[in-house]
């Protein structure tokens, strides 16, 4: 397979990641409006619980790390998203109760950086900043393919599993619950007034957001075979905000577009602009200068974003009108 | 004697120094329809929020239903049938009219994490209902044409009337309203008049807030008057009118010519 | 032992710095009622603005701190009218408030990198002399730090206290609507606060790089949850809860550093801040009309 086929499949394999992990942003901002400021670290506890439960111990390899106890990659995405998801409770329980908004944002990120800290500083736990390597390809003990055709499987593997979690993100956005979320978000106090617990639908919100961020983990690491703490840096998460916000916010398609256009096209394309000699970073720089601009300018001009939020109808059959009040 | 759906004792509630309500205690009966009245200011507004439990009620106890429900968080006394309207239209501005209604009613089994996975069809089912019947309410608010427009889009008196709909259709025992002619047409006023009274004749108790006592004359057979906190007087708004205590709250106690009420 | 009094020594410092932003941001909250989350920029920005005036241009250093934060105050007031106000203008909510805040902080942080690249920078001084006050040791620019620090305090609460700008400020602090009803130039006081506050956090920036002795384009991010820990465990709006927390954070830190490993360091303001919130989830607030 040619250099290009082999860059456009990773690509591909990305953008499904990411429409993932938007997803479970859009679940929990978009159409909860939960302020997770630190969802890129739900991504890494996928990503790190799926890594040492795939890896062999770690006696066998040089680095150090918990656990390893070679379970297939399902299993292992599985665990990856319940943990992410009890993580989510432990965080929601502590920071959804009536904080107000601001404060749930600063709450989040340090505890994010805290977690963050203990994952570098603990080299044990998962090998700290040298990063987790070595996890193995999912099936591939069992289907024995050779490293191109591996990847056309994996494109098709990953694919399968983000359709069905976006059909499962529809699934909800478009349900009884789902409507209620955005009650809550609309107006706590009212959905209060009308029954709704708004702590534990928040919390559910909260809950499904980090699973899939943590299958977004899982993925990306059976795809890559490593993570690293450098690779899920607070900044990332906006990157994300800034794909959902751009996208469409409480819009799953808008969601997918905004996967497309920020973090695959936008950064994979400036990624290619030549470096400066006397400063390596002044590409990522402006990258995030033009995130930051772009995610300012969408709130000012189009804060629904591109595909804004569907407005529901019945499209069911309507019962005849006693009243004959018509049709406007 | 009628038993009571709602039971105010001796509740007490201040704004840091400001006691904005002072040992309140009256009951409501069941199957009536009593209004609460009373110049600005009167805490009437404050005790709604204690019953509805938007504010924790630290001192006194407040029963509804036979359950003590003064502490219990709002969506707590929610669940139990006890429905309040606002006194400023609150309306879900992102969501359509229609599903305005939808959300508020209670128990529905599609809500749980379960169904909406596993069983979608359950919600379907449940909506299909809900929403033949939230269409009928509308229709009787005159909001029908409105029902897939967003909420935030509707005018002031709309909202209102969204207000009244919404609170109707979460299948309250007692409904809690504040102010709710505020802002309708005059000529909607007699015909929202009615809609009370037919809740009332299906057994929703009712507490009305109000301050067009014209309204409060043709609806409530029981009257309750507040100032400073306190409960002033009780009974049927003829007798009260004659009452020199509640004319002198209404008035300031300032004018003289009061005095010939 | 002598770990102790050295970690004291390094947390009176530490307390020092915290107290010059925490200050500035919890007068700008305060009386804005929006969280910054720009703030952090503000201060690394202070920081490379004085090497720049200092290390490049061969600038006396005092001179370059003071022109430095000055230009910071400058930066925060243009932020707030180009940015912030038309958003408050336009009644967003909060919650995209913040995501704008966001916004530019993504760009003036990175801005700084685009500048300056990353990689380490110092001040050009004098080598430091070691000074000693009973059983703690100091250099003497540490102590210029703890002096400037007393003497924004004092100015602060001068400010607050005997200027009419400072009253203005503490009652739209307290109860903006009644501040504006009773004729303050809401306006006027939120372009001076942001200025006070750039300043401030432009200043903090230049001696935190100064304590440090080296530093690169992390400087605000790495304390910044730090300062909002001491805004809120103080209480916002409130300068003196702001300087108490930080001498409570600024030494629970360097003396946990001395002990437990000190990747850890900010962290343990982060629990502080963490079991406060859940105790009272509205924070320590000095005012009861802030929710």
């Amino acid at each position: 397979m040619d250099q290009l086929g082999y860059y456009l499949a990773t690509l591909v394999v990305y953008f499904f990641v990411y429409n993932i992990l938007v997803w479970g942003l859009n679940i929990q901002f978009g159409v909860a409006g939960i302020l997770d400021f630190t969802y890129i670290t739900f991504f890494a506890i996928g990503a790190y619980t799926a890594g040492v439960l795939t890896n062999g111990p770690a006696a066998a390899t040089n680095q150090h790390y918990i656990l390893g106890l070679n379970w297939p990659f399902l299993v292992a995405m599985c665990v990856a998203a319940g943990v992410s998801a009890l993580a989510g409770l432990a965080l929601g329980g502590v920071a959804l109760r009536r904080l107000r908004s601001d404060y749930l944002a600063i709450v989040m990120v340090s505890v994010g950086t805290i977690v963050f800290d203990l994952i570098a500083n603990n080299p044990n736990l998962f090998n700290g900043n040298d990063g987790l390597g070595g996890v193995p390809s999912p099936f591939n003990d069992f289907l024995q393919l050779d490293p191109n055709t591996y990847l056309y499987f994996f494109v098709v593997f990953s694919g399968v599993i983000m359709v069905a979690l976006g059909l499962l993100a529809h699934r909800l956005t478009s349900s009884p619950l789902g409507r209620s979320m955005r009650a809550i978000r609309e107006d706590l106090e009212v959905a209060e007034a009308f029954g709704k617990n708004s702590t534990r639908i928040r919390l559910i919100a909260m809950m499904i957001g980090c699973a899939y961020a943590a299958i977004g983990g899982a993925l990306l690491i059976a795809f890559i075979s490593a993570i690293s703490p450098s690779g899920w840096l607070p900044p990332e998460t906006f990157v994300i905000f800034a794909a959902l916000l751009i996208g469409g916010r409480a819009n799953n398609l808008g969601a997918v577009v905004g996967a497309l256009l920020i973090p695959v096209v936008f950064v994979e394309a400036t990624r290619f602009l030549p470096k400066w000699p006397s400063n390596p970073e002044l590409g990522a720089a402006l990258r995030n200068i033009a995130i930051g601009g772009l995610i300012i300018a969408t709130l000012w001009f189009r804060p629904q974003g591109l595909l804004p939020e569907r407005r529901w109808r019945w499209k069911g059959p309507l019962p005849a009108m006693t009243h004959g009040s018509p049709d406007a | 004697m009628p038993d009571s759906i709602l039971a105010i004792d001796h509740v007490t509630h201040f704004f840091g120094g400001l006691k904005a309500v002072d040992d309140c205690s009256f009951t409501v009966d069941r199957g009536s329809i009593t209004a609460l009245i009373g110049p600005n200011g009167a805490g009437k507004t404050t005790l709604v929020n204690l019953v509805s439990g938007a504010l924790g009620c630290r001192s006194g106890s407040i029963v509804f239903d036979r359950h003590t429900i003064s502490g219990r968080p709002s969506y707590q006394i929610a669940q139990r049938g006890l429905i309040r309207s606002f006194q400023i239209s609150r309306e879900l501005g992102s969501l359509t009219v229609l599903e305005n209604l939808l959300v508020v009613v209670p128990d529905q089994r599609g809500e749980s994490l379960f169904n909406t996975f596993f069983r979608p069809r359950v919600g379907r089912e449940e909506t299909r209902i809900n929403v033949a019947n939230a269409l009928g309410v509308l229709d009787t608010f005159s909001l029908y044409s409105q029902r897939d427009e967003y909420a935030r889009n509707l005018s002031g008196g709309q909202k209102r009337l969204l207000e009244l709909a919404r609170a109707v259709m979460a299948r309250p025992k007692l409904l809690l309203l504040d102010e709710p002619m505020a802002s309708i047409n005059p000529a909607l006023v007699s015909q929202i008049s009615l809609h009370l009274r037919e809740l009332r004749d299906r057994g929703i108790s009712l507490l009305m807030v109000e301050h067009n006592l014209e309204a409060v004359d043709e609806l409530c057979d029981d009257v309750v008057v507040m100032a400073e906190g306190r409960v002033l007087a009780r009974g049927r708004l003829a007798d009260l009118r004659k009452n020199k205590q509640v004319v002198r709250a209404y008035l300031g106690g300032t004018l003289a010519s009061s005095a010939a009420g | 032992m002598s770990t102790l009094v050295l970690a004291v020594g390094f947390g009176l410092v530490t307390a020092s710095v915290l107290a010059i932003a925490a200050i500035g941001l919890t007068l700008q909250v305060g009386v804005t009622n929006l969280v910054n989350f720009a703030f952090a920029d503000f201060l690394t920005l202070g920081a490379y603005l004085a090497w720049s005036l200092n290390s490049g241009w061969h600038l006396n250093f005092w001179f370059s701190l003071v022109f430095a934060s000055v230009a910071v105050g400058g930066v925060a007031v243009a932020a707030n009218v180009f940015v912030i106000r038309p958003f408050l203008r336009r009644r967003t909510p909060i919650v995209f408030l913040l995501i704008v805040t966001i916004g530019l902080s993504l760009i003036l942080g990175n801005l700084n990198l685009a500048i300056w690249g990353s990689g380490y920078r110092s001040y050009d001084l004098s080598p430091e002399q070691p000074i000693h006050l009973g059983p703690l040791e100091f250099t003497n620019n540490q102590l210029v730090i703890i002096a400037i620090s007393v003497a924004v305090m004092v100015a602060v609460r001068l400010l607050l206290t005997q200027t009419k700008l400072g009253k203005a400020m503490r009652s739209m602090s307290d109860n903006i609507d009644l501040a504006r009803a009773s004729g303050i130039d809401t306006d006027r006081v939120t372009h001076v606060v942001w200025m006070l506050s750039g300043t401030l956090a432009g200043l903090a920036g230049v001696v935190l790089a100064l304590n440090l002795t080296t530093f690169d384009t992390g400087l605000g991010s790495n304390i910044l949850f730090v300062i909002f820990a001491a805004m809120i465990l103080g209480g916002v709006g409130s300068p003196s809860g702001a300087i108490l927390a930080a001498v409570v954070l600024g030494l629970a830190t360097e003396v946990s550093a001395a002990f437990v490993n000190s990747g850890y360091k900010n962290d343990i303001a982060f629990l502080a801040l963490l079991v406060v919130l859940m105790v009272r989830p509205q924070g320590i607030v000095r005012m009861a009309g802030k929710n």
